[in-house]
């Protein structure tokens, strides 16, 4: 893709009869390369060499152009590269990467051992980014800062195993709530913090321009309380992705108009590259592991028959009798991908499969993927590139939080349990493993297919179409076993089953024009304008069956009883339109004005269409003649203002009714929503500032960001009085949150010699929203727990605060004392009649992380990623479980060991003060050590390089939250807006080997 | 600038203006296409104006006599878990309050939870919307349009009535179409308004059933405001052998008989101690009284530590709960008269029951059997919770009592006899501030 971003000054027109003899051309060019494998292989013309880093080691996966040319190659993972077609005694060779500096070598046509070293770049302007804008540009033009994360890189150092693990750490700004250490879950996404009260704060997902299925948790609801673990960012190969690309807030992502208001990632898949055919094999093998049960799981309290106290720790009686509670979950990948092509034809065709055993004996995710990126250059000035993914995976879940199982039996266990129970709760693990089954299977397609078009130097236009559509079931099935009556009453002797299936279509389709010229010697222009289409439309179908005649029997067709089942469908539906000019001046100071139109199926009647403008500027000082600052010798300041928006939730506009079946079989019909007709979009707005810097001859860069807006007309989902009639929530456009913070990079290479290496990169990112406006409320409550009030954090924790209690001799709770509010200058007063306090912030307002990498020689490399969040509280739902609910802490038994706030805290399941913990962390969340391996080594597998790594993730925490672990909580559901930990699977600790090799 | 660079530039800004020209043109076109394209199919839905449509009018009824049986079974076990008829056996600690009578109003389950997860205010707010809504349209329409149009306006006045009597015998206070904060005895008066209206419509409609329904209703909603010599009146009218009910199918959950589900299929609730093995004095000793039949199921319930008692008097997710009842009316009236008359109407219901009679001439024995008689004549039939609250029986298990009797879950039992207004009724109705 990137070539056409090279070739703006190729001037020859095209006409339709050499277009049309071209793509014949080009199909036989495919033919032909298809079968034979390689094309044009043996030509003189040729330029070939090695890219290395300063020390020699070998950098893959630069990209390699003629310049002035559309030829081009990519580095092998021997950093080996082979351009064909070359004309001219002599030409200028540009080597390109994320995270190094663009570099030029003149190579005389033949040579084929070219070598070029890319120094590490702290700070690069000459990036380009293909993200929030009509076309490819460089960074340097661009008013905001749009980080890149260079996916190649992360997976070949680091345990890297889905793109959620690829995002975590490596950009500033993207927070990544982990919420279960189930394998095949996945993470809350939030880009710059909340910026919606009642609709989602995910961002959008582009796959190679296509926007694709982003959901966060679907699947069973292993979690209860509708809640769903599975993610669907699951379903992409880190192996195939080239570099992720984040678009953070409103003033960057003003083009691609409602929806984005939660930021943008792009997803850009790793194509082929002009030269014979080059395999690469690459396998993790390794294994997951609950990180120290014994030393983190509780011991739980009861009393006997007597009244005499006792105790069990389960998880240490396991351990001591040999039986471990938590497996060694194995994890295994591999991936072989081949890619070469023509001048004429590229192609890079892939296919992985990963399995992956979580700690728990029914945890398993096997996913196997294909992909084939296949790019046709019928002329100089069209190409077409077709990138096709599909993917099949099954996700075996356990139950877990509101869901039961394995968790539920261990951490509550009790020893008033050790009937035939043993000590657990409800029943124990094998009997879980035996009774309930629940997994989730997924077929995905996501293709699109790109035309870029450039008639002439000074015009080009782009249209992408592109499909996403994923069909997932899922499944829960409770097995007929009468022997586990007594763990699971009926359900084990009568069974039941639960299908659910999400038919879920993505179609895109846009197109984009750019018209560049110049307004004398000094002055630049770019039009751009375009439109796009949206459409999201998707089909559940659920069944239900109870009672199994027999054992044996699973189909729902085969109950007897309360068979049921329903069908629906979603649909929503965006167009827009957008315009964007752009003026630069001496290539280093650059202007751009940008408006976007949009309408939404979503919108109410009285609400018509939206509009987003957009500003920005970027300056490159440094390249002023009058900068001569000492030590800076890169400068680019930027300040940037847009808007954007998210559409209200389908159909919540319109009143209206639903069926449901009357009395004795009679149609009936019963109140759904109110609607409301004036709903209209969210309007995300922003504005950004900042700074791109590099120092000491760029061996230092830091990158840094302000920005300050917030979301007006802000969706609330005001509940609705139910002697209305109405039942559930209306959504109005009143409510203001506003937003700011800061995201500064810091990066250095303290030490390039040829002998060793170190770069290190620190991130840090503040954000903070606070609700401003609530449309004349004080505060509304998402979920339990859970408050927006004016003045304080977006979903910030309230409850009542138990501040002392008075206790008798024995310790019984004889009265409760809570914080009186502000109303009472926090003077302590009957928590009956005190009011709800703020105990906390849910998401975190600073993180960052801190990563370096050492190269010892040309082949040895160490790597660590150290990640932090602070400044955020959490439920620990599992205290509440044990302490408030299931009296069995040690708390219950022992008052007197324990403060009277504390003991009259527990006394209650209606207080939650104690539970509310701050749960800041610092983790210690990947080390890996590489080996380029030698030549010799290699070369008696066949191979023409290779290496091998060995890593771990998860290996520490330091935090003060007195939970299991700070990564764990329910995946939304009614117990979502917070992080809400209970019997949930902590991140788990793993540790993989890896082997790469090039054929 | 020279001669040639001229030349460049005035061609360039000639490829701009034609560049800008087609911009503009792509772009109206674009607005123009705008709002195609934007059609979005809701197979699961109908829009609220295209219903109310006299054509329509039958099925609104038919949902609001849904709306209401389906909160209605709902209430049956939120008023037996609060009036201890019930005991809450699940691990879920949100259901708990309830059984333990420490309701707050910020609690959702109450406020907001659906009839099929025993809900209540919310659905009986529906039931009571959906009937109001309908019995309104109904009025406004003409015989010409609507086929039956007084004996629909007759159900639909009817179930409007029980479900503001419900509200108020639940809630402490409660409100109306976003108003204000309405005591229990408004509700009261409201209800015996609609079935005023119910008793007019029927009688004009020849309807019956509604009729005795409503005579019942508001006898009911009389004796609940103090109103005796009324209520008597109104009970006095009631057929004999007259019985409407809260229909249930198996098949929807939504329709099912709440009692059973919860109680014999999801074993969440077992029938309360207090009304386990009772029996009835009898010549030769004691005998079963077949009016709460209760069996132990010999396991444990859904939290597997308690006893699981299971009521058979419905005997499947298709059995009918008794909204209104001559038996209710005779009772009404053995409650206001008192004396032999009472004893007569006790001694009738038990004869049909195959119970031993009962006599005495003591006036405050007869009045507490009559007391006794409705706990069992009406066991899980909703009718406890406001009899527990209008006569202040004592509660059960008593205030204070660590909760729960069978094993600690935290918390003392409470002395809530009704429920609180919630929160997201006070907090998002302007006219019902807190």
């Amino acid at each position: 893709m990137a070539e056409f971003s090279q070739s703006h000054t190729i001037a020859a027109t095209v006409r339709g009869a050499a277009l049309r003899r071209r793509m014949v051309a080009a199909f036989i060019a495919l033919v032909v390369s298809a079968v034979c494998g390689t094309t044009a292989a043996a030509q003189s013309d040729v330029i070939a060499g090695v890219v290395t880093q300063q020390g020699g080691a070998p950098i893959p996966n630069v990209q390699v152009t003629i310049k002035g040319t559309r030829l081009g190659a990519i580095t092998d993972a021997s950093g080996r590269f082979r351009i064909t077609g070359v004309t001219g005694p002599t030409a200028t060779v540009e080597a390109r990467r994320i995270g190094y500096r663009l570099t030029t070598v003149r190579a005389t046509s033949g040579d084929q051992s070219v070598r070029v070293t890319l120094p590490i770049a702290t700070v690069s302007l000459d990036a380009v980014v293909v993200t929030g804008q009509p076309g490819f540009t460089d960074k340097r033009t661009l008013g905001v800062d749009v980080a890149q994360i260079d996916a190649t890189s992360a997976v070949q150092r680091g345990p890297v195993r889905d793109v959620q693990q690829l995002l975590n750490g490596r950009a500033a700004g993207v927070t990544i709530l982990q919420n279960s250490g189930v394998v095949g879950s996945g993470a809350t996404v939030r880009i710059r913090g909340v910026s919606s009260f009642s609709l989602s704060n995910q961002p959008l997902i582009y796959v190679d321009g296509v926007r694709v299925d982003n959901a966060q948790g679907t699947g069973p609801t292993n979690q209860g309380f509708g809640a769903s673990t599975t993610s669907r960012w699951n379903d992409f190969s880190p192996d195939d992705i080239e570099t992720i690309e984040i678009v953070r807030g409103p003033a960057a992502s003003t083009l691609y108009g409602t929806e984005a208001a939660n930021g943008v990632i792009q997803i850009i898949t790793k194509k082929g590259s002009q030269g014979k055919p080059t395999w690469e094999f690459s396998t993790r093998q390794g294994v997951n592991q609950f990180a120290n049960p014994e030393g983190r799981l509780f011991t739980n309290y009861s009393r006997d028959a007597a009244g005499a106290i006792q105790s069990l720790d389960i998880v240490d009686r396991e351990s001591t009798n040999g039986t471990p509670i938590f497996r060694k979950g194995r994890m295994q990948s591999y991936d072989l991908g081949v890619g070469g092509g023509s001048p004429l034809f590229r192609y890079r065709i892939s296919g992985n499969f990963q399995r992956d055993e979580g700690a728990e004996a029914t945890n398993q995710l096997k996913n196997t993927g294909t992909r084939a990126n296949l790019s046709v250059f019928p002329s100089d000035r069209v190409s077409v590139v077709a990138s096709l993914n599909f993917v099949q995976a099954r996700t075996d879940l356990p139950f877990e939080a509101g869901g039961g199982g394995l968790t539920w039996g261990t951490y509550f266990s009790s020893p008033s349990f050790l009937d035939y129970r043993e000590g657990w709760r409800t029943a124990p693990p094998s009997m879980y493993h035996k009774e309930y089954q629940s997994y989730q299977d997924v077929g995905r397609f996501t293709g699109s297919v790109e035309l870029n078009h450039h008639p002439s130097h000074w015009f080009s236009q782009r249209a992408v179409i592109g499909t996403d559509r994923g069909n997932e079931y899922s499944e829960e099935l409770a097995s007929v076993h009468p022997d586990l009556i007594n763990f699971f009453g009926d359900d084990a002797g009568l069974g039941y089953k639960a299908v659910d299936t999400r038919d879920n279509s993505l179609s895109t389709v846009n197109y984009s024009a750019t018209v560049i010229g110049s307004l004398g010697r000094h002055l630049s222009s770019s039009s751009s304008f375009g439109a796009d289409f949206y459409r999201r439309h998707t089909r559940f179908v659920s069944a239900y069956g109870e009672v199994f005649p027999a054992p044996g029997l699973t189909a729902i067709s085969s109950t007897t009883a309360n068979r049921t089942g329903s069908e629906n469908q979603v649909q929503n539906n965006t167009v827009g339109v957008f315009g964007q000019q752009q003026f630069g001046w001496n290539d280093r100071l650059f202007l751009t004005a940008g408006l976007r139109v949009d309408n939404n199926s979503s919108f109410g009647a009285n609400f018509s269409r939206v509009y987003y403008p957009k500003f920005s500027g970027a300056w490159v000082v440094s390249e002023e003649p009058f900068f001569h600052l000492g030590g800076i010798n890169t400068l680019k300041l930027r300040a940037a203002y847009g808007q954007t928006g998210q559409a209200p939730t389908p159909y919540s506009a319109v009143p209206t009714f639903t069926a449901v079946p009357g009395p004795g079989g009679s149609a009936a019909v019963t109140p759904l929503s109110r609607g409301n007709p004036n709903l209209g979009p969210e309007r995300g707005y922003e504005t950004e500032l900042g700074l791109d810097a590099g120092f000491l001859g760029d061996r230092a860069g830091i990158e840094f960001t302000y920005f300050t807006g917030g979301t007006k007309d802000a969706i609330l989902a005001r509940e609705v009085p139910p002697s209305s009639g109405y039942p559930g929530s209306q959504l109005i456009n009143a409510g203001r949150l506003s937003k700011r913070g800061m995201e500064f990079v810091l990066r250095g290479t303290p030490l390039q010699t040829s002998r060793a290496g170190l770069d290190m990169s620190f991130t840090a990112a503040t954000n903070k929203s606070t609700v401003e406006n609530l449309g004349g409320a004080d505060f509304i409550v998402p979920s339990r727990y859970i408050q927006h009030r004016v003045g304080f954090p977006v979903g910030a924790w309230f409850e009542k605060k138990v501040v002392d209690a008075t206790l008798d001799a024995n310790g019984k709770v004889l009265a409760v004392m809570c914080d009186g509010g502000p109303g009472a200058n926090n003077a302590p007063v009957p928590c009956g009649s005190a009011p709800n306090v703020f105990l906390g912030r849910t998401t975190p307002n600073f993180e960052g992380a801190f990563s370096s990498n050492l190269r010892v020689f040309s082949n040895l490399s160490f790597y660590a990623l150290v990640d932090f969040k602070r400044g955020y509280s959490k439920l620990d739902g599992n205290r509440r479980v044990r302490c408030h609910i299931f009296i069995q802490c040690r708390e219950n038994y022992y008052p007197l060991e324990f403060s009277p706030a504390i003991v009259g805290a527990v006394s209650s399941s209606n207080y939650i003060s104690d539970l509310i913990q701050d749960a800041s962390f610092t983790k210690l969340r990947e080390v890996s050590v590489s080996y380029n391996l030698p030549g010799a080594w290699v070369s008696r597998l066949g191979s023409s390089g290779g290496s091998i790594s060995l890593a771990g993730r998860n290996l520490h925490t330091w935090t003060k939250y007195k939970g299991l672990e700070p990564e764990a909580s329910f995946q939304g559901g009614s117990r979502g807006f917070g992080q809400w930990e209970q019997n949930v699977t902590p991140q788990l600790r793993s540790f993989v080997t890896s082997l790469r090799l090039t054929f | 600038m020279n001669w040639n660079q001229r030349k460049k530039t005035a061609a360039v800004t000639a490829r701009a203006g034609i560049a800008s020209v087609a911009l503009t043109l792509g772009t109206l076109t674009a607005c123009s296409l705008l709002d195609k394209g934007l059609e979005a199919t809701a197979p699961d839905r109908v829009e609220t104006a295209s219903l109310e449509k006299p054509e329509n009018a039958a099925l609104l009824v038919n949902g609001a006599v849904g709306d209401f049986e389906c909160a209605f079974g709902s209430y049956v076990v939120v008023a037996g878990l609060m009036s201890g008829e019930l005991t809450e056996t699940t691990q879920t600690a949100s259901r708990w309050s309830y059984d333990r009578r420490d309701i707050s109003p910020s609690e959702t389950a109450y406020s907001q939870g659906g009839c099929e997860s025993i809900g209540l205010y919310t659905p009986l707010s529906i039931a009571r919307g959906t009937a109001d809504n309908i019995l309104r349209l109904l009025q406004g329409w003409t015989d010409k349009q609507v086929p039956n149009r007084t004996s629909l306006i007759a159900t639909a006045a009817a179930y409007a009535g029980y479900s503001r009597l419900l509200l108020g015998e639940a809630f402490c206070d409660a409100a109306i179409d976003v108003g204000p904060k309405l005591t229990s005895v408004q509700l009261f008066a409201s209800a015996e308004e609609r079935f005023t209206t119910a008793i007019e419509a029927a009688k004009t409609s020849g309807n019956k059933q509604i009729l005795n329904m409503a005579y019942v209703g508001r006898a009911r909603a009389r004796l609940d405001q103090g109103k005796k010599t009324e209520a008597v009146a109104d009970a006095a009218l009631v057929e004999a052998g007259f019985v409407i009910s809260a229909t249930a199918e198996d098949g929807s959950s939504r329709r099912q008989n709440r009692v059973y589900v919860q109680n014999n299929v999801g074993k969440v609730v077992t029938v309360a101690a207090p009304y386990r093995g009772l029996t009835v004095a009898g010549s030769g000793g004691p005998v079963a009284d077949t009016r709460v039949p209760v069996v132990d199921a010999a396991r444990k319930a859904s939290d597997n530590q308690s006893p699981l008692f299971n009521q058979t008097k419905y005997n499947s997710t298709a059995a009918s709960i008794p909204i209104a009842s001559y038996k209710e009316a005779q009772l009404i009236i053995a409650e206001v008269k008192g004396g032999q008359e009472a004893v007569t109407i006790i001694n009738a219901l038990r004869a049909k029951a195959g119970l031993p009679a009962f006599s005495s001439t003591d006036a405050t024995l007869i009045a507490n059997e009559v007391i006794e008689a409705r706990r069992r004549e009406l066991f899980l039939e909703g009718q406890h919770l406001f009899d527990v609250r209008r006569l202040n029986l004592p509660l059960v298990p008593a205030p204070g009592l660590p909760y729960s009797v069978v094993y600690l879950k935290g918390g003392n039992y409470g002395t809530q006899r009704c429920l609180p207004i919630p929160d997201v009724e006070t907090l998002n109705n302007p006219n019902a501030g807190p």
